[in-house]
């Protein structure tokens, strides 16, 4: 008897989700309202890909969807996490940087992958920085995803200077991916050279001045519905400034874009207004 | 008197008790400021301690800290901390050097030779260290190595007359080091320390001297890409508190706390005293040229160092602990002579 319920309670279950499924049409609509579900979608994706790319290693389109769901994953749920662990258990905020670290690296490889097909010497060329490659608009998206994941290999490794050394990685794949297509994905890629001019260790007048310049364009091609940029700006420029205002009104403003406005940024969209309430509910840890 | 009155007095007695015991020992939020970037190991281990100092405590003692230096330079947290705005900070002997001169030891440069030496000085001259400090009203509560400063240069540095001629960096406002450098022949050239990329482009500088981990990160090495492998000198921190909010601590949690931040301290250490190591090793793979210098260059360098001395004791190291160090040098000296 215990065993019938148990089963048809999770029969029931599934029917509500899929009846939720097809009625929303879309995965996007869980990450809002039930995060967790879209966490356990997500990792299944990003299981599902690495066992097809296994069987076609040089398939791009698989590549493409790997390098993506790897980072997304890494950066949307296993980041996330840590950094409001940390607050709690430092032990277990590090376990989790260190597995959002294999999937950024396995991002950064199938993204390489891609570019080396067409690039052979692009290793060299990211070793030296040397501007000798050529890259064409359609692997805008390759830049700026391999870009992510190591930027997001850097973050979750804590300073460990094997990775930090990659840092000028990161704007050499934006500048290229800028050079040939600005605006592309509403501003994503001034969002994220503004990120990186902030996160540099070397922070100058000069380099704030990039920054903004990065981030007042990232504005323009958003209109202003990119929710990452005000939580940047107010994790980043408002704190080293001690000002509680300006932060708060900035976390306030992402928290009101709606996040279906540019459907290409409901992901990172919703990501950044949960960060923008975590980081509201834990402002007096952040200003003294 | 009736019950009424007594149930009231009482009521007001246990009140004040508990009023008077929570204000003794009660809850104590220490704020801690440094310039640790978040993220970094540096930050960690300072948040793994914060957590272990609330649990071991009870809840009693609750760590703050505000990294990257939001809360300003090492001379505002200190200024900050006299304030009560702020109640802890790990700074750099920067830094301590305003609690206490004597610090200045460590800078002494090409006296210690490697992390058993450090060791070894340390404890002889602990008492002293944390006396001038707490002097100053100040808790030490654990020194922690940031890592070894070397010469990374645009040019290969490898005697003392090839850094003569070269640019040095020098923090902007350090007007002692300045005059000290232009003293032992050299040609300092004072800049903030956001301008340093900048100023290595540009050649207004051609060498730094800084821990290979800091050089990594910083990018520094990309230009100045030559490195002496010479340990030029320890960069040191601690964590300080205001004795204020220490005393404000039960002598048990205080004890508590002195455990956990000696564990931490020697854990750190463990884990991250080779971190200068793998950085050189990655910045090798990505174009660092290293010189370890032969014998007679070492010996040129030493020889260098005993003529620059005198000029050190009394300017930039004060005279009593100047002393003390070479006092300690021979003794350091022998010991290892008979151990060997």
């Amino acid at each position: 008897m215990a065993v019938d319920k148990y089963i048809f309670g999770h029969f029931v279950f599934y029917i509500i989700l899929l009846f939720t499924l097809v009625l929303s049409c879309t995965p996007a609509f869980y990450l809002k309202n039930t995060p967790n579900i879209t966490e356990s979608y997500f990792k299944r994706s990003v299981e599902k890909i690495d066992a097809k790319i296994k069987e076609n290693p040089q398939d791009m389109e698989l590549l493409i969807e790997g390098m993506k769901l790897h980072t997304q994953y890494a950066y949307g749920f296993l980041l996330e996490k840590a950094d409001r662990k940390i607050y709690e258990s430092y032990s277990t905020a590090l376990r989790l940087y260190k597995e959002a670290s294999t999937h950024f690296i396995s991002g950064e490889n199938y993204g390489l992958k891609i570019l080396n097909h067409n690039h052979p010497n692009l290793n060299e060329s990211l070793k030296t920085y040397a501007l000798d490659q050529k890259f064409s608009n359609s692997e805008v998206p390759v830049l700026f995803w391999t870009a992510a994941a190591i930027g997001g290999k850097i973050s979750a490794g804590r300073g460990n200077p094997q990775v930090l050394i990659q840092l000028p990685q990161i704007k050499w794949l934006l500048d290229h991916a800028i050079t040939l297509d600005s605006n592309w994905n509403f501003g994503t890629l001034h969002a994220a050279m503004f990120s990186y001019y902030l996160s540099i260790p070397e922070q100058s007048t000069e380099t704030n001045k990039v920054a903004v310049i990065h981030f007042n364009e990232a504005l323009k091609a958003s209109n202003g519905l990119d929710c990452s940029l005000y939580v940047s700006y107010a994790e980043n420029i408002s704190v080293k400034d001690q000002n509680k205002k300006e932060f708060l009104f900035n976390l306030e403003k992402a928290i009101l874009i709606d996040p279906s406005k540019i459907p290409e940024l409901y992901f990172s969209n919703i990501i950044a207004q949960s960060r923008a309430k975590w980081l509201m509910e834990n402002v007096d840890e952040l200003f003294y | 008197m009736s019950y009424f009155t007594k149930s009231i007095k009482f009521r007001f007695l246990t009140i004040l008790l508990l009023f008077l015991c929570s204000s003794v020992f009660g809850k104590t939020l220490i704020k801690m400021a440094t310039l640790a970037p978040e993220g970094t190991n540096w930050h960690g281990m300072m948040v793994e301690m914060g957590q272990k100092w609330q649990k071991e405590t009870d809840g009693d003692v609750k760590l703050r800290i505000y990294p990257s230096g939001v809360v300003g330079d090492e001379r505002d947290m200190i200024r900050k901390m006299r304030i009560g705005q702020i109640h802890a900070a790990a700074i750099s002997l920067e830094g301590l050097s305003e609690l206490n001169p004597d610090v200045y030891a460590f800078y002494i440069p090409l006296l210690l030779k490697n992390y058993d030496d450090l060791d070894w000085y340390r404890n002889q001259i602990a008492d002293i260290l944390t006396k001038g400090i707490e002097e100053s009203g100040f808790k030490l509560l654990f020194w922690a190595d940031v890592g070894w400063a070397h010469w990374f240069t645009k040019e290969p540095v490898r005697v003392p007359n090839d850094l003569k001629k070269s640019k040095i960096f020098t923090w902007s406002g350090d007007f002692k080091s300045t005059e000290l450098w232009k003293k032992g022949g050299f040609n300092p050239v004072p800049l903030a320390a956001t301008d340093v990329l900048t100023g290595l482009q540009s050649g207004l500088v051609d060498a730094i001297a800084t821990t290979p981990l800091f050089s990594l990160s910083s990018q520094w090495f990309g230009i100045a890409n030559h490195m002496l492998n010479l340990k030029w000198g320890v960069l040191s921190a601690a964590i300080v508190v205001d004795l204020r909010t220490w005393n404000k601590i039960s002598e048990k949690n205080q004890q508590i706390i002195l455990d956990i931040s000696e564990e931490t301290a020697f854990k750190h250490q463990n884990e991250n005293r080779y971190d200068d190591q793998n950085a050189i090793d990655m910045m090798i793979e990505h174009g660092l040229n290293v010189h370890s210098p032969t014998d007679a260059e070492r010996e040129e360098w030493d020889q260098f160092i005993r003529e620059w001395y005198p000029t050190l004791r009394g300017t930039y190291v004060p005279e009593d602990i100047f002393d003390k160090m070479m006092e300690l040098k021979k003794e350091r000296q022998r010991l290892l002579e008979n151990a060997n």
